[in-house]
């Protein structure tokens, strides 16, 4: 087996050079013309940030962070309005009884 | 005729650019096509670079040698097309976070510059090669396909002879035991 890796290790020593399509530079040169004559859009310029891995992962971090601050202050913002529901339903109670009382108090006319 | 008396002794850019497009076409087509192993990925880079060697050009400022400069190029861009093509790959990401290694392990890559009695067992050696880490597998690749010596290798890496020595030897280290491990797996 040793000797099967080392042939295999040696298959690639003298390698001749592999040749690219013929007319290279034509095409070389009509990318170019290309680029030259493109207009430059905003667009391609914000995709090209965008998809940087960096910014779409920071991206989403920031969304989820902003998910999780969200669902913060609406589960604070609903415990604040149970809480003051609450405290209307004790003071209704208690302005029952109040009046209650006060009957009980003022029964003659 | 040298590049670089050509850069000097021309005067019209244009011509400067078509004689290195010339002279330097199967050089950096080979470093690409040894890099990605495939023969229309390897075409597009060539093209990639020249445009960025078009777009260079005029920054140019000697502090390497023109062919060195335009290794680096290469290098990195072939680097970079290979890395965007896998995370175009369906599962690409999962893959890379949970360290799947995604050469296949059937040899599909016939290089036309080898010989023909060769041709399978360079395509075997072409699997295991791009199984490599990226400064390995540049090392083996300049000197195995470009015939650059490990000077020139350390110049083009911005690193030292002996750190390009080392990475050769761990290169074929590695080589040696993902082929080992291949012909234990499928021929035994």
């Amino acid at each position: 087996m040793n000797n099967k890796i080392e042939n295999i290790l040696n298959s690639i020593d003298g390698i001749e050079k592999a040749n690219p399509q013929p007319f290279l530079l034509t095409r070389v040169t009509a990318r170019i013309n290309a680029a030259n004559a493109a207009p430059e859009n905003i667009w391609y310029k914000i995709a090209f940030y965008i998809k940087k891995p960096l910014v779409a992962f920071s991206a989403i971090m920031l969304l989820v962070l902003i998910n999780i601050f969200v669902i913060k202050s609406i589960k604070h913002r609903s415990d604040l309005e149970n809480l003051a529901k609450n405290t209307n339903n004790q003071r209704y109670d208690f302005a029952i009884n109040v009046s209650v009382m006060y009957d009980i108090e003022n029964q003659e006319p | 005729m040298n590049q670089q008396a050509i850069i000097d002794t021309t005067q019209n850019a244009e011509e400067n650019f078509a004689s290195i497009v010339n002279y330097r076409q199967q050089m950096v087509y080979n470093t690409a096509l040894g890099i990605v192993q495939n023969e229309e990925d390897a075409e597009d880079i060539t093209q990639e670079v020249f445009l960025k060697i078009y777009e260079g050009l005029q920054n140019f400022r000697n502090e390497s040698s023109l062919s060195t400069w335009i290794y680096r190029i290469t290098i990195t861009t072939s680097l970079d097309f290979e890395k965007q093509k896998k995370r175009q790959k369906r599962g690409g990401l999962m893959q890379r976070v949970f360290g799947f290694n995604e050469a296949t392990e059937k040899p599909d890559f016939f290089h036309p510059g080898v010989a023909l009695d060769k041709k399978e067992d360079a395509a075997v050696l072409f699997m295991a090669i791009k199984k490599l880490p990226e400064k390995q597998r540049t090392a083996f690749i300049l000197h195995k396909i470009e015939g650059l010596t490990n000077n020139d290798i350390a110049s083009m890496m911005d690193s030292t002879l002996l750190a390009v020595e080392s990475l050769q030897v761990r290169a074929k280290n590695n080589l040696r035991n993902y082929l080992k491990d291949y012909y234990e797996k499928y021929f035994k």
